[in-house]
Order: C-alpha cells, then structure tokens, then sequence
C-alpha cells in the first residue's frame, strides 16, 4: 500500500516536470531565453579550445543545434545559411560568427565537426561536449532533442528542434528563425543583426 | 476448398502482375531526381526527385534499391511541435494523375551508411520499386547543396 502511495506521486512528480516543458518554440515563458535578454552564455569545445559565447562581443552570431549524421534538416538549414553569408558584403558577413553546437557529442568531436562544417563555410565553428554540459546549454535555448533508435544502432537519428537563433553584437537574442526559413528572409534578419552593433553605439 | 480459390487467386494475381513488371514509363514519369553530395565525416544523405503517376489509379512506391549504401529507406520529416521527426514509410503513395515531390524537409529516400563520400559530379544508380511489381531504373547525378562558385555579394539564388 505504501509502495502504491509512493507511485501514484512519483507518476505526479513526473507528470509535473513534463507539463513544465514546452516544446512547440524555444521561447517560453522562462525570461531567460526572450527576445532582447541576455542569450544564456556557455562554453564547449573547439577543435582549437574552449569557445564562449561572451567571446563574440561586438559580433552577430548565428547559433544552430544538429549533428553532423543528420541527413537532411541539419544539411538544409546549414546549406541555407551559407548561401545567405555567403550573398551578404565581406564586411557584412565578417560582423557575423556561424557556430553550430553538436547533439550528437558521442559521434561529433570537435575535429569531425570543423571537418563537416568547412564544407558549408569556412566561418564556422563547431562545437562539442559532455553530455552534462550539453544538457545544460540545450535546456537553456530550449532544444528538444531525442535520440531515435534505429534497429541497426549505427542509424539512429535525433529528432530536434531546429532553429538559427540570431544573437546580437550586444549579446541579446536578437530573434529565432526556422531552419526552412528562405535565404532572402535569412540575410535581411543578418543585416539587420549586425546593424543593432551600430544602433546601440549611436 | 477455401484455401485452394485463394491460391488460385494468388497466382493469378501473379500472371496479372507480371506483364508489368519491366516498367512502363507512361505509367511513371521520374524527373530533377538527384542525390545530396555529403559533407566530409557524414555517413549519410538523401535522395530527391519528381515522381508523376499518369494513370488514373494510385501508385505506392514500395523501396528503392543501390548497392552505394547499406541501408535505404523511404522517409517523411514530420513536425511534431516543433520537433523534427524522420519518419520511416512503409511506402509513398503518388495519387491517381498526381505529381509527388520528394524535396528537403519533406518525403525523402534516405540513404545510410553510404560506402563512399560522395560528390558532386557522380552519378547514383538505383531502382525505384513499385506496388503490382513495376520497377523503374534511374540514374541520379550527385549535386551539392552549398553553390561553390556563390562569393561575397553575388546575389544568385
């Protein structure tokens, strides 16, 4: 009878975290991740070192979560975003900081990642890390992720949520866009990141 | 008694199916088929094309067949709040005189566990498997997603 109690309110418990969770968009209710707030900062690992975020003051940075076996969301978005840095003037697109954060960091070493990412851009970084680091960083920008068995292991897949979330020189998230946004839309949202660096010196 | 009519009918079925096993290409017209070229470390990619059923009765593609991977299968991404899921399809099914476009971020062949990196420039053999028995052959050239020649304020889309 007791162990009955004990269960029915570990079935609350767990039902009270789930409802706590709102995985349709990565801003909630939670103020730490809203529009004009600090981005949460983190640091992972680069194929050349710790990276922050606070290490990119002063410049736009485009933050995108996927892994490098993810066969046609994570290439999509990546495809998209190149071509929208790659459309924008030099000195446009050296005010803006691509980083690709790994969900995948069994799989995804640092050194993988920068192997995959220089075939999109040369700008970009790739970053890893224990999955309690990584926990961390994804609760705080709201990524939903899951693995997704395969029944060969070797092809499992990771649901996620996919966004570019556009961080402003100042280190406010700026906005959050669909992976499936347009390249138009994706380069007049960078312009205009990096435009804010001006607006707030003024 | 029971057994012996449906055994019958299987082999029917099988006589039926059979003059329409070569395919007939006024039955399904493939166009813009191409396969993803892969990014260095990635194991997998995808497959995309134009599948047109002229006929006036739906077609289900069933599987389709390469030796370049280990593994391929027929997947739809599906949004399910937000999340992305891949989802594995028992078939894709192309409507009665309907086109269906397998693109990025919709119904795709995924292909895993590909033996050899490819790129941009080869060509992808593969078989299209159709419900009724009807294959079809098709070569898919490999292109890239990310324009190489794109350089800084080029405006090309």
């Amino acid at each position: 009878m007791k162990y009955k109690s004990y269960a029915i309110l570990l079935v609350i418990l767990i039902l009270i975290i789930l409802s706590g969770r709102n995985p349709t968009e990565p801003t909630t209710t939670n103020s730490s991740l809203a529009p004009d707030k600090t981005a949460p900062n983190f640091t992972l690992q680069s194929n050349q070192g710790p990276v922050s975020l606070t290490d990119f003051q002063g410049k736009g940075v485009i933050l995108f979560f996927g892994y490098t076996n993810c066969p046609d969301v994570c290439p999509t978005g990546l495809s998209t975003l190149t071509q929208a840095l790659k459309q924008l003037p030099k000195a446009t697109q050296q005010q803006l900081q691509p980083i690709f954060i790994t969900l995948d960091p069994t799989v995804d070493t640092p050194s993988r990642l920068s192997e995959y990412l220089q075939y999109f851009h040369p700008n970009f970084i790739g970053l890893s890390s224990n999955q309690h680091t990584l926990q961390q960083v994804t609760q705080d920008y709201h990524v939903i992720y899951k693995r997704q068995p395969q029944s060969n292991s070797e092809f499992d897949f990771i649901q996620h949520t996919a966004y570019f979330y556009l961080i402003s020189p100042t280190g406010n998230l700026s906005q959050y866009l669909p992976h499936q946004s347009s390249i138009t839309s994706l380069k007049k949202a960078l312009s205009m990141l990096v435009k804010t660096k001006q607006k707030e010196l003024i | 008694m029971k057994t012996l009519i449906s055994s019958a009918l299987l082999l029917s079925s099988l006589f039926i199916a059979t003059p329409s096993l070569a395919c007939d290409d006024h039955k399904l017209e493939v166009s813009g088929s191409y396969v993803r070229e892969m990014p260095p470390a990635s194991k997998n990619t995808a497959a995309y094309m134009q599948l047109k059923n002229t006929t006036d009765k739906p077609l289900k593609l069933l599987e389709v067949q390469s030796d370049i991977a280990k593994k391929i299968e027929l997947h739809n991404i599906v949004n399910v709040d937000g999340v992305l899921k891949m989802q594995p399809q028992p078939y894709i099914e192309i409507a009665a005189n309907d086109t269906l476009t397998l693109k990025p971020g919709g119904y795709h062949v995924m292909i895993m566990g590909v033996k050899k990196q490819l790129k941009q420039g080869e060509d992808v053999k593969m078989t299209l498997k159709f419900e009724g028995g009807m294959t079809k052959d098709l070569t898919a050239p490999v292109k890239s997603i990310v324009p190489k020649s794109a350089k800084a304020g080029h405006s090309g889309t």
